[in-house]
């Protein structure tokens, strides 16, 4: 059943390659049809018993585990639900194609975080890699591959590190079927010395790909390169695999190494966090707004992931499945301008409120959300971090991440400004509104950031507070 | 002493002969050059072609059958010698050999090995 | 009055050796039936006849496991070890055997098929041999053979290729027949087994080994000894290349590592052996940079191999057992996704012309989508990345070099994967990203439905090994 999770999506993403590659539509509601079927076995399956297959017993075992449940129930149903809306209002070229390597980007994506072995673990990491080099490569604009390589280069060295560390884990331990076994597993066996090492190893992996200041550099051209429904998968939930990674794998696991590595991560995030926020008032493309804004508000949930704080945990969980709904929202609604326009740039763009309200009326929704107003997702999971990291007695970084909170306000606003008013420019087409099926692709999302913003409480409490160094779990939720 | 000294020593002087042979007559001799002198040595006839040029690829694939049949004949010499000591078994490994070789003799000849093209 | 001499062995020796003679004997059937036979029948008739000779030894060495017998008075062992190594080979040589379908000259198909068993027997008498004699005798039988193949191709690379390997190739056997020498006069015995006692003279056995491994480095092709490869694959008739590119290597690689578990004195062992790891180390970093500036992709492969090889090479450090069966397993995975990868350049080859150029592969994602995701799968497999025998099989080198106290060269092995996966990716990038200028519109070749069964077997095979991944258990009772 679990398992399905990871199956169905790549066996259907294969099988896709068997429709005829005129049938665009069936292809791309085939496509909808997986994802919401995910979403359904997602659903299902929370807490459902694990599945296990025995894969290695040398030199270490390892075993093809996987379960569900805890935060990564949640960002299982945001990435199932996010991948759903961005195929809904697909129009692309080569649609049987790019919904194909949708729906392998899901299965992989899947797998990271119904992963219950390290060694599962590491492979879904490399995988969810190919799919999006792929799309890089044949839906580049101005057939620039650039972007690809730099995509590449980054996470590639991440997930190798990754990999590494995963095989000295097995070695040292004799074990990697671990994730979500028990608080502080490990703790005690492993040395000084490995355990230095290894949690080297995660901790590049999982800084490259979130990402976080200074290995960003790969996101902006990604993000601005991607197609729309592509990157709204990606910023949505790709990049919360570093920090499920932080809270899920290495915070019960190297605990040690998590608490002697605080201060260097408060430094990274805290610099992401500034820096994210001023570079964002001054770009000119849309997608590279938002793209610094993830590295602003991605800084903050890491500050909160090595807060070892329970309510900044608690945030840093519902925060992870905010954004994603946000940006995920952000990225389709920039997607739809930019098909309409055929531009995305702030300076050439004016006036749009007043021909397409609705659109207007959808990036509303979404920065609002994203600058953290009361009532929607974002504040939610905004305010209980702030509260955590204060309640950790981390008053100077509190009062540091609140400036580019107040920054997001600046550039979400001067985005939506410089899109919906003023006067129409006479230079840009008049296009049509959005259509139903746009609508019905927006209105999930709406719904879910409204829903996590009024009523937090089931992914806030998707972890359990367990352990003397209040260590929150968020691997296996309430039950184990 | 070591066994492998006297090794060493032969090692030592071929190396030193050599080196001398190519270096002293460079040094000691002397230079007069004339047409006669520079031209190449060939049974003091002008050379009719380019020292180290082409010539046929068909010398050596027949060198090369002439060797094959030259090893062939050469193991049979010491089979002969011994052959009643070796007895049935010598008789028949000499006889998968020359089964063998005789496959190859035909391979050669129904290709064209022996035709001069 | 003649003495009788008493053949000092009987039948258990012969057949020790009976896989490896039906592999020599075929071929005189071959060329019987290339001399018999019609022009119009002989290349299929050929071709069936080696398969099956080659099918019938791999069922007859198949018989033998867990059968160990020290044959010809120490000269040849049977057993775990052999049998893994011959049966490789065997399955080399058949897959090459598949790619032969359609290229070349009908007239020559005999003579290469011929040819092309016998250096499989000689590989095969390579992993059983256990005295200096029988390895010299086996290495010597794989090489000549492959001189003559090399210069197959009527063109001009084709020569260049022959006589670079011939005179290359002689030289590395004089190190090592030299080697040898010294060896033999260090211990005053041929036999491996007999080494492992502490020789009479140290500097000579030290001195003896190194000029021996030199040898064997160069036919494994690793750095510093891999110059000649590049030229030899590019030269080399396609089903040849992919012959040398497993077979030669097989080889190679059973009688080091027979060398190196079994013929050294345990003192100072891992002493010895030190420059090899060297050795390896310095394959994966030059053989995957060496990978990045081609553009021909036999000559890609030819680097690919000395850096894949260097990985095997890696497993074995530490000489540990478990190094040794995930250093064969990595080989199997190896020969599947290499073999793979040429049956992929087979199908794009035509009669005097391999498709082996870049060029070939571009666009090659929206001409031939299969077959470019197959060729996408292989090149992933090669780099390592999921889900891929390759990806397990670097998983489990790491482990044990990690385990064996070689953490150094698991580092070096991640460095060289990173740098190989802008190798390998190079190609993926052409096939899918959209070319400048209309593709050259190139239907596959008619008769080419072997080469698709080779794709199709491969496949299967690096996709289960992944998950299954099978090394043989007793395989290190080497020598007796």
């Amino acid at each position: 059943m679990i398992a399905a999770l990871v199956v169905l999506p790549i066996a259907a993403g294969l099988a896709l390659y068997l429709v005829p590659r005129s049938a665009e539509l069936t292809a791309k509601w085939l496509g909808v049809l997986v994802a919401f079927a995910c979403f359904v076995i997602a659903v299902l399956g929370n807490g459902q018993p694990d599945e296990s297959l025995r894969w290695l017993q040398r030199p270490f075992t390892a075993n093809l585990h996987v379960g569900l449940g805890g935060l990564g129930y949640w960002i299982v149903l945001l990435l199932a639900l996010s991948t759903c809306c961005a195929l809904v209002a697909l129009r692309i070229p080569r649609q049987r194609d790019f919904v194909a390597q949708m729906l392998l980007l899901l299965g992989a994506m899947s797998g990271v975080f119904v992963a219950r072995d390290l060694l599962v673990f590491a492979l879904f990491w490399d995988l969810m890699l190919i799919p999006v080099f792929l799309m890089l490569v044949a839906w580049a604009p101005r057939r620039n591959t650039a972007t690809a390589w730099r995509y590449l280069v980054y996470n590639l060295s991440g997930g190798l590190a990754l990999l590494l560390a995963t095989a000295a884990y097995g070695v040292v331990e004799g074990s990697t079927d671990v994730i979500g076994l028990s608080v502080g597993h490990g703790a005690t066996a492993i040395g000084a010395v490995w355990g230095t090492w290894i949690f080297a190893g995660y901790a590049f992996g999982f800084l490259v790909k979130t990402p976080v200041w200074p290995f960003h550099t790969w996101m902006p051209d990604t993000y601005a390169d991607l197609p729309p429904p592509a990157v709204a998968v990606v910023s949505a939930v790709q990049s919360k695999a570093g920090l499920y990674g932080f809270l899920v794998v290495t915070a019960p696991l190297l605990p040690d190494q998590m608490r002697a590595a605080t201060t260097l991560m408060f430094v990274l995030g805290l610099v992401g966090l500034v820096y994210g926020a001023l570079v964002a008032l001054v770009q000119d493309d849309a997608k590279r707004i938002v793209a610094y804004s993830s590295l602003s508000h991605l800084g903050l949930i890491l500050l909160a992931a090595f807060s070892g704080n329970p309510v900044a945990l608690a945030g840093a969980a519902v925060y992870i499945v905010a954004h994603g709904l946000f940006s995920a929202g952000l990225f389709i609604v920039l997607g739809q301008v930019e098909e309409r326009e055929e531009t995305r740039l702030l300076s050439r763009l004016g006036g749009l409120g007043e021909i397409e309200p609705k659109l207007a009326g959808a990036l509303h929704i979404m920065v609002l959300a994203a600058l953290g107003l009361p009532g929607l997702c974002g504040f939610a999971g905004e305010i209980l971090i702030l509260t955590g990291l204060y309640q950790a007695g981390a008053v100077w970084p509190t009062a540091i991440a609140l400036v580019p909170i107040i920054l997001a306000a600046a550039y979400m606003l001067r985005l939506f400004q410089h899109f919906m008013h003023g006067p129409p420019r006479e230079d840009i087409p008049q296009r049509p509104d959005l259509r139903p099926v746009e609508l019905l692709a927006l209105a999930p999302l709406v719904v879910a950031i409204v829903l996590l913003g009024v009523y937090p409480g089931p992914v806030a409490n998707s972890g359990v507070v367990a352990g003397p160094n209040a260590v929150v779990s968020l691997a296996i939720g309430a039950r184990r | 002493m070591n066994p492998y000294v006297p090794v060493g020593i032969f090692l030592g002087v071929a190396a030193v002969a050599a080196t001398a042979f190519v270096l002293v007559p460079g040094l000691l001799a002397r230079r007069k050059p004339n047409p006669a002198k520079s031209e190449a040595y060939e049974c003091g006839v002008e050379p009719t072609s380019v020292v180290g040029g082409h010539f046929p690829v068909r010398f050596y694939l027949i060198a090369m059958l002439f060797v094959i049949f030259d090893v062939e004949a050469a193991s049979f010499y010491p089979w002969a010698v011994q052959m009643h000591a070796l007895r049935a078994y010598g008789l028949l490994e000499m006889a998968a050999f020359v089964v063998v070789l005789a496959i190859g003799y035909a391979y050669v000849w129904r290709k064209g090995g022996f035709q001069w093209r | 009055m003649p003495s009788t001499l008493t053949i000092p062995w009987g039948n258990a020796d012969w057949n020790a050796i009976l896989p490896l003679g039906v592999v020599a004997l075929t071929p005189l059937l071959v060329i019987l039936a290339d001399l018999l036979l019609p022009r119009s029948l002989r290349r299929s008739v050929v071709l069936a006849l080696a398969a099956l000779g080659l099918i019938y030894a791999g069922f007859l060495a198949a018989r033998g496991w867990g059968h160990p017998y020290s044959a010809f008075g120490g000269g040849f062992v049977t057993g775990g070890f052999t049998i893994v190594f011959q049966e490789i080979v065997i399955a080399g040589a058949l897959f090459s055997l598949l790619l032969a379908t359609h290229l070349g000259r009908d007239d020559q198909a005999g003579g290469a098929v011929a040819l092309l068993l016998w250096s499989a027997s000689g590989a095969m008498l390579m992993a059983g041999a256990a005295n200096l004699m029988t390895i010299f005798l086996g290495l010597e039988l794989l090489s000549l053979a492959l001189y003559c193949l090399c210069g197959l191709a009527a063109r001009p690379s084709a020569r260049e290729a022959a006589l670079k390997y011939l005179i290359l190739s002689s030289t590395a056997s004089g190190f090592m027949l030299y080697g040898m020498a010294l060896l033999f006069g260090a211990t005053g015995s041929v036999q491996l087994s007999a080494f492992a006692a502490p020789a009479a003279s140290p500097m000579l056995f030290t001195l003896g080994s190194g000029l021996f491994l030199i040898g064997f480095v160069f036919k494994l092709s690793l750095a510093p000894f891999h110059i000649w490869t590049p030229d030899v694959y590019e030269g080399a008739p396609l089903p040849v290349t992919a012959f040398m590119s497993v077979v030669t290597k097989a080889g190679a690689l059973a009688v080091l590592a027979r060398f190196a578990y079994a013929a050294l004195p345990q003192a100072n062992a891992q002493a010895i052996l030190v420059p090899l790891w060297i050795v390896a180390a310095l394959s994966m970093i030059v053989g995957n940079v060496g990978a990045l500036a081609q553009t021909d992709v036999k000559r890609l492969l030819a680097y690919s191999g000395t850096a894949q090889l260097g990985y095997v090479v890696a497993a074995l450090a530490g000489t540990t057992s478990l190094g040794l069966r995930y250093a064969i397993f990595y080989l199997v995975a190896y020969m599947f996704m290499n073999l793979g990868a040429f049956a992929v350049v087979a199908l794009l080859s035509r009669e005097h012309e391999e498709g082996s150029h870049l060029s070939a592969y571009a666009g090659l994602g929206y001409r031939q989508p299969v077959l470019a995701a197959l060729m996408t799968f292989f090149l992933l497999a090669l780099a390592g990345l999921p889900p891929t025998a390759g990806f397990t099989g670097k998983l489990l080198i790491l482990a044990s070099s990690v385990d064996a106290g070689y953490a150094w060269l698991a580092v070096i092995l991640i460095v060289g994967t990173a740098i190989s996966a802008y190798a390998y990716l190079k190609i993926v990038l052409a096939m899918y990203a959209r070319g400048a200028g209309a593709p050259l519109q190139r239907a596959l070749h008619p008769a080419s439905a072997l080469p698709w069964l080779g794709v199709a077997i491969c496949a299967i095979a690096t996709f289960v090994l992944t998950f299954y991944p099978l090394a043989p258990s007793d395989v290190l009772p080497l020598v007796k």
